[in-house]
């Protein structure tokens, strides 16, 4: 699946997840530090993703 | 996961508050925050004229929208620092933002003031980040007395205060301490400040702005390379996971029992400030510290 990291809008590829929250894992990110969309929806963690989904991940931190 | 208050199909889960919340809740989640913020710390009525620092970012723009919503005397006020790779998206933000909820806003841009935060960090050897907190600081406050209003808000949220408290902590710096929390009133020449949103975390901010279509800005300064809290809210994330609530009730904790020793202890040893002897503002030294920015750019 297409994932897209913002806000540094970095593209990665990324396979073998089934949920949100793996695919938060799979970044070092924790449930509270981004949201997950897909289709302009937001994703709570425990909701499956597929192969085929473009998905965005926004992270919070206004560290600045 | 379902929504907590009516079942239908969550969009955000809150660990913190084992909760999760479907689009709608979660607007009124966040407004009941706000509304508990605003009544349990006495912040603000609707009898106060309330001037709200746009920074174009989220938080600030989440609560215009907020206070807007709830019916408060409110306008906003922009400050342009004149950061070419940053200033102008901001600022983009915060007018289109206003216009679209007809928000009165005021703009002041520090370049016509002498002040744009490129040339005071080319010229003064300090870090630029404290210098232009002064300048904004001092700004805000001056324009609210002013232009007749008796409060300023601002959008800082828990994750702020808790890496501020947690700082303020590690230094023991006990003046900062005596006066941290999201009411500060009116004094010695200060308005009143009012962080309406300490109760919510950046990230309960982020999911309000996406929900409630907010459109921020996250163009970022380009000074904030060092930006001093990152690593706090970083080890918060950390401890807040292993321990959902920690934050709250650590800073709520602090407001109840931690605070009031810090404050009489400012009592008892801190300066009384005095107003400044070029442009008459509070400081705890003969001048006030943007008339000596502004000294120290005349002189370079
Ligand atoms: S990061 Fe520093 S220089 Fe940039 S806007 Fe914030 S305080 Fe000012
Ligand atoms: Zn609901
Ligand atoms: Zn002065």
């Amino acid at each position: 699946m297409q994932i897209t990291v913002q806000p540094e809008n970095k593209i990665r590829d990324i396979t073998r997840v089934s949920s949100v929250l793996g695919l938060l894992n799979r970044l070092g990110l924790k449930t509270t530090q981004a949201l997950v969309i897909r289709d302009n929806q937001l994703l709570t963690p425990d909701q499956p993703i597929f192969k085929d989904d473009r998905i965005i991940v926004r992270k919070v931190a206004s560290r600045g | 996961m379902k929504c907590t208050r009516c079942r239908e199909k969550a969009v955000v889960a809150l660990p913190s508050h084992t909760a999760g919340f479907c689009p709608p809740c979660y607007l009124l989640f966040v407004e009941r925050q706000v509304q508990k913020a605003i009544k349990d710390k006495k912040l603000f009525s609707f009898d106060d004229r309330i001037i709200i620092a746009l920074s174009g970012g989220k938080d600030s723009l989440a609560l215009a929208w907020q206070l807007k919503k709830l019916g408060y005397d409110i306008a906003g006020l922009h400050i342009d620092l004149a950061i070419p790779q940053s200033s102008p998206i901001a600022r983009d933000h915060v007018e289109r933002f206003c216009r679209a909820y007809d928000i009165n806003l005021s703009v002041l841009e520090m370049e016509k003031l002498g002040l744009s935060i490129p040339e005071v960090r080319k010229k003064i050897k300090r870090p630029v980040c404290s210098l232009c907190g002064k300048i904004k600081r001092y700004y805000f406050n001056k324009f609210a007395l002013d232009n007749g209003f008796n409060v300023l808000a601002t959008g800082h949220n828990l994750d702020d205060e808790v890496a501020r408290l947690f700082s303020n902590v590690l230094s023991w710096e006990s003046a900062h301490l005596g006066d941290q929390g999201p009411l500060l009133p009116e004094e010695n020449g200060f308005t009143r400040k009012v962080k309406p949103l300490y109760r919510l975390s950046e990230f309960e901010t982020a999911n309000f702005c996406f929900i409630a279509e907010i459109d921020y800005g996250f163009a970022p300064c380009p000074y904030s390379g060092g930006a001093s809290f990152t690593y706090y809210k970083t080890l918060f994330d950390e401890l807040e996971h292993k321990q959902p609530g920690r934050k709250l009730s650590f800073y709520e904790g602090f407001l109840k029992r931690g605070r009031k020793a810090f404050t009489r202890l400012d009592l008892e040893e801190g300066v009384k400030p005095s107003p400044c002897k070029s442009c008459g503002y509070p400081t705890s030294e003969e001048s006030c510290g943007v008339c000596r920015i502004k000294h120290m750019l005349e002189q370079s």
